[in-house]
């Protein structure tokens, strides 16, 4: 593999295709108004005219960007030369990378849908710290793809092996069974069609793709705003009766629920887990498929996820967070990144076999914590009134705007109108009540286990996540206590992993908050 | 814990802060009452904003240069031991950050024109799960810290 590589000519179509896809969907936005005009209006000569400009349009730009991914094609050239990585591209900035097989993190295959009409594909080179699309070689055919990809394992395999064994030898079960890492894969894993139905209508996003639809229509219903349309439209929606208004909404939620379930069963397909000695590998996808690998060392908190539906059912998701070496950048105590990479290894397990799966895929983290202590009784309360204080404060203040606007605008006081209309009332108490019950949930569904070497937390009023972080992945930890808090003698703690943070906990004794930083600093 | 970290920054540091609040605050107040000034002057606007822009200026002068820079001053302690750097710092949540020194990747220190004004600078030490840095040493005294975590570091390694 030593001498350099083009990539496959299917290149050309599928970059042409790449860049020419967001110019014609513009192209024919702004053109299909007048075209079906032109036919409402029974004005056919313009509409062949029009038809002919936007088919020169269309061919322009298809010839524009076939130009371009054919210069494109003759820039970009890879290949694979003592233990580095060679990537040349770009027709105006040349890009010339070189990356160290050393510092590779994961060798990923994607194969999206005009890859897979030419049956070619990506290599995507995750490094650490690394950003962007420098990593990615397009375009590959799926034998060279592969080739390059077991050649990238097998120098690593090697050199993983040797500084292994000279400086921390014995340190997981992988590195004291070298033979593993030779081993042909073995598949543990390969999802039965019944369960890739019920991991895609099991999935809690489903409900937040519903409230993303309902953000999307709405936006359509501004840009027709003032047409005739939109008038008709508005009269039919405010003269229906409320049960009809309640279906339709039933079944918009419904229907978006199926479109995303839909959306998750073409992701999923075919989902596989091989466990593959020091890897583990994952393959999935219908239209664009994916080979995803990822070094079982490198793992630095694996998560134990089910939402509502799911927890009904006694299924889970398990990910895991692996290294991304992002040394500049802020204090990393940012609140929201602890999502950040997370990679599922399997979207649907029974939560009975958990335990098992993990101890044969990740056997680093078998011996991790069950039993969860509960957090204090102090807690409890402060965690219903948390709830109930976002609860009550947006309660005001919806019931000040509305009575501000009823007093601007003249008639009845907001008072009086709700006397008037004691269905109202519900609105108050429903989610005072639900807040209430969340809150006490939320505190029954925490809980925080840790032993000499793992750290188990585990969160949430409906569903269930649980991290598991290995006490030597942990990079920095943190004690942070508010006011109110510290009259309690309560503390949060919290910490990051080398993949940013882990899952922070709430409320705990302020004294196990103080042993588990003395406790993160012990050597072995 | 064993060991509460006891030790705090150069007491110049206040006055970078001080001083830093001084130019916040004469931004803002530029912001606040040039244009309710200009307005009033040419125009029958009425003065009332002028003046209450006048108080927001004041009172975030009194904030930010008279009260808290010495409160964030004596609120943030830290302390360098063998196996750990520890700070504690915050006034109403207070943070309690431990670095275990296996896992520090390297260390720096760096000093923007206002710390150099002082002569100080911070020390900054990056882990594989983000940085930490102590604001406001003298520079002597951070390049010695510096150098001190790195002699440290390099006793213990560990992979990520």
């Amino acid at each position: 593999m030593s001498n350099t590589h083009r990539v496959s000519k299917a290149y050309v179509p599928v970059i042409a295709f790449k860049f020419s896809r967001a110019w014609l969907v513009l192209l024919l936005l702004y053109t299909l108004g007048p075209l079906t005009e032109n036919v409402g209006a029974g004005r056919i000569v313009p509409f062949v005219s029009n038809g002919v400009l936007i088919g020169g349009g269309v061919l322009a730009i298809l010839l524009i960007c076939l130009l371009f991914a054919w210069f494109s094609y003759l820039r970009i050239s890879w290949k694979l030369e003592g233990e580095e990585v060679y990537i040349t591209k770009g027709i105006i900035k040349r890009v010339n990378k070189r990356i160290p097989v050393s510092k590779i993190q994961s060798v990923d295959m994607i194969e999206s849908i005009p890859e897979r009409m030419f049956s070619v594909a990506t290599v995507k080179i995750d490094t650490a710290g690394g950003e962007g699309d420098d990593g990615k070689i397009p375009c590959l055919s799926k034998t060279e793809a592969a080739a390059l990809r077991s050649a990238i394992f097998a120098i690593k395999n090697g050199t993983i092996m040797a500084e292994e064994f000279a400086s921390e030898p014995a340190v997981s079960a992988t590195s004291a069974a070298p033979v593993q890492r030779i081993m042909e894969a073995n598949t543990m894993y390969r999802m039965p069609v019944k369960n890739l139905i019920f991991t895609g209508i099991s999935s809690s996003k489903t409900i937040l793709f519903a409230f993303v639809l309902i953000g999307g229509i709405s936006q359509i219903f501004q840009i027709f705003q003032g047409t005739d349309l939109y008038e008709k439209l508005a009269d039919t929606l405010l003269g229906l009766a409320v049960p009809i208004l309640v279906a339709l909404v039933l079944v918009f939620l419904v229907v978006s629920w199926a479109v995303s379930a839909i959306g998750i069963m073409i992701n999923n397909y075919g989902f596989t887990v091989k466990n593959a000695g020091a890897k583990v590998e994952i393959e999935k996808g219908l239209l664009e498929h994916k080979t995803v690998s990822i070094e079982k060392n490198r793992i630095q908190e694996v998560r134990i996820a089910s939402g509502f539906i799911r927890k009904l059912i006694g299924y889970a998701e398990i990910s895991v967070k692996t290294a991304t070496l992002k040394v500049q950048g802020d204090g990393g105590n940012g609140k929201n990144d602890d999502v950040i990479g997370l990679k599922i290894i399997h979207p649907f397990i029974k939560i009975s076999e958990v335990d098992y799966f993990i101890k044969e895929l990740l056997p680093d983290f078998a011996g991790a914590p069950k039993v969860f202590d509960a957090l204090p009784k102090r807690a409890h309360f402060r965690s219903v009134r948390r709830y109930l204080i976002w609860t009550i404060a947006s309660i005001v203040i919806c019931t000040l705007t509305s009575a501000l606007i009823m007093h601007f605008a003249g008639g009845p006081t907001y008072v009086e109108f709700l006397l008037g209309h004691p269905l109202l009332f519900i609105a108050y108490i429903i989610p005072t009540l639900w807040a209430a019950l969340t809150g006490y949930l939320a505190y029954l569904g925490k809980g925080l286990a840790i032993t000499d070497s793992f750290i188990s937390i585990k969160s949430g009023a409906y569903g269930r996540t649980t991290s598991i972080v290995p006490r030597r992945k942990i990079q920095i930890a943190i004690c942070s206590s508010n006011p109110f808090q510290r009259m309690k003698n309560l503390a949060t703690i919290k910490g990051t992993t080398g993949a940013h943070a882990f899952l922070p906990l709430m409320d705990v004794e302020k004294s196990t908050a103080e042993d588990f930083l003395e406790w993160s600093i012990k050597v072995k | 814990m064993r060991q509460e970290p006891d030790k705090l920054l150069s007491k110049k540091m206040a006055g970078v802060w001080r001083l830093r609040g001084i130019l916040g605050t004469l931004f803002t107040g530029i912001l606040l009452v040039l244009p309710s000034a200009i307005l009033t002057n040419l125009t029958a606007f009425p003065d009332i904003f002028l003046w209450i822009g006048v108080a927001v200026t004041a009172a975030i002068f009194l904030v930010f240069v008279a009260i808290l820079p010495h409160i964030w001053w004596t609120h943030f302690k830290y302390a360098i031991t063998d196996d750990e750097i520890i700070i504690k710092r915050g006034i109403f949540i207070v943070e309690h950050t431990v670095v275990p020194m296996i896992k520090i990747q390297y260390t720096d220190t760096s000093y923007g024109p206002i710390l150099r004004l002082f002569k100080l600078a911070s020390v900054k030490v990056m882990t594989a799960g983000g940085t930490e840095e102590i604001p406001g040493q003298l520079l002597a005294e951070a390049t010695e810290m510096r150098d001190r975590i790195t002699d440290l570091v390099k006793l213990v390694k560990e992979n990520v």
